[in-house]
């Protein structure tokens, strides 16, 4: 796995959508793989939310029949979290302020995830 | 584009002139043209930031971009207006402790500021719908295109004309050395504490509830004193373990060499071992045994 890859396709993101502040992949078990975080920030604390937070929500589209799992967003009034699954295997959460632009988001992360699935899965 | 791709080494400044110019041009047009004229609508600007214009007769009521801080934004992390008082002004309309004239104010700023920060940015593409779209507060009173236009050109090149002009969207900032929060005015001691190294002017604005454009010409100013340094375009603060084995889906197991004797309860799946079943089951449930025949 290329580790300065992944952390140019994180980069990638945050320089491409205004308004995203952190970035983090972890794998589906909550276990840090690599964090694009500012100080301050337990990168440990937010990988196991995340992940419980992405089992939760996959689970929750398949009980009310809502079809394929896209991605899950916490909505604060000071900001946005976003998960999104990266293949079955991992996790992408995506922290951005109160200005952040969540359609522009979903549609920039949707080339970056499958870039950072091949990275992932590559020898 | 406007801001183009920093270089990578310290203090390299953005030209912002030649790409704004076509922001500044496309968002013109559309503001100005056919559809928009006299028109009652939304113009979608598409494009990082990108924003959208709330238009009614022709007047604009209020722009939202994720390039600057909203109404919201300006009023919550000010501290001006509680979260409470700001969801009971937007359910019952009541504004609390906030003037009418106030939040007009307030909301014009963030109009202004947010079309600053369109044009500072990438346009890709303009389009106008007739649907109305709900925005959170709209000014009483619509400003009309040509005076947005115009602030927005003066705000431009007054940017331009310092010394050393920061792209709101791309450069990100660091304290120098030599900058300490406290020998600083309030305004340069807020900008400095939030000069991390991962945020642009725009961000600074956000994390200060303040307006991107005063923020940018500041943090212009205190790059020229020394205050601040522009980071080189790849900082991304990398942690985490370094595991050296990919990620792959776990291997199948090997199939079992001699297939079991097919299930003799009805596909019952407890997985508990069959010699067991009979005996705990019953007495777990109470069900009473089958008979064989």
């Amino acid at each position: 796995m290329n580790h300065d890859v992944l952390a140019a396709e994180l980069h990638g993101l945050r320089e491409r959508v205004a308004g995203i502040t952190d970035t983090l992949i972890a794998a589906n078990d909550g276990v840090l793989i690599l964090a694009d975080m500012s100080e301050g920030i337990d990168t440990e604390v937010i990988s196991a939310l995340a992940a419980a937070d992405l089992g939760i929500a996959r689970r929750t589209s398949e009980i009310a029949g809502h079809g394929a799992f896209r991605q899950a967003v916490v909505h604060s009034s000071g900001g946005y979290m976003a998960v999104y699954a990266v293949g079955s295997l991992a996790l992408m959460v995506v922290l951005g302020d109160e200005g952040l632009n969540v359609a522009r988001l979903h549609q920039e992360s949707q080339p970056a995830l499958e870039r950072i699935n091949s990275i992932l899965s590559a020898a | 584009m406007s801001c183009l791709k920093p270089q990578f080494h310290e203090m390299r400044v953005t030209p912002l002139k030649t790409g704004t110019q076509l922001s500044f041009d496309l968002l013109a047009g559309a503001l100005t043209g056919r559809d928009a004229a006299r028109a009652t609508g939304t113009l979608h600007v598409l494009g990082n930031p990108g924003g959208i214009v709330h238009l009614h007769d022709g007047g604009i009521t209020c722009i939202e971009s994720a390039g600057a801080p909203g109404t919201d934004a300006l009023l919550l992390r000010t501290g001006r207006l509680s979260e409470s008082e700001w969801t009971s002004a937007l359910t019952t309309g009541t504004l609390g402790t906030l003037g009418e004239t106030e939040l007009h104010v307030v909301t014009m700023m963030a109009t202004h500021d947010a079309a600053f920060s369109i044009v500072a940015g990438d346009v890709e593409e303009c389009s106008f719908t007739p649907q109305v779209l709900d925005a959170p507060v709209t000014m009483t009173a619509a400003i009309d295109p040509v005076d947005l236009l115009q602030e927005t050109s003066r705000r431009i090149t007054s940017l331009q004309a310092l010394e050393h002009p920061l792209c709101p969207h791309r450069e990100r900032l660091a304290a120098a050395r030599a900058a300490t929060v406290r020998d600083l005015g309030p305004v340069r001691g807020e900008i400095v504490a939030h000069a991390t190294g991962r945020r642009t002017t725009r961000d600074i604005a956000f994390a200060a509830g303040r307006s991107v454009y005063p923020v940018t010409v500041e943090a212009c100013r205190m790059v020229a004193d020394g205050l601040l340094t522009v980071v080189p375009g790849t900082s991304a603060v990398v942690r985490g373990p370094q595991p050296a084995i990919p990620l792959r889906p776990r291997r199948p197991p090997p199939p079992s060499p001699v297939p079991g004797p097919p299930a003799d309860d009805d596909g019952d799946d407890v997985p508990l071992p069959r010699s067991l079943r009979h005996q705990l089951l019953p007495k777990l449930f109470k069900q009473p045994e089958r008979k064989k025949p």
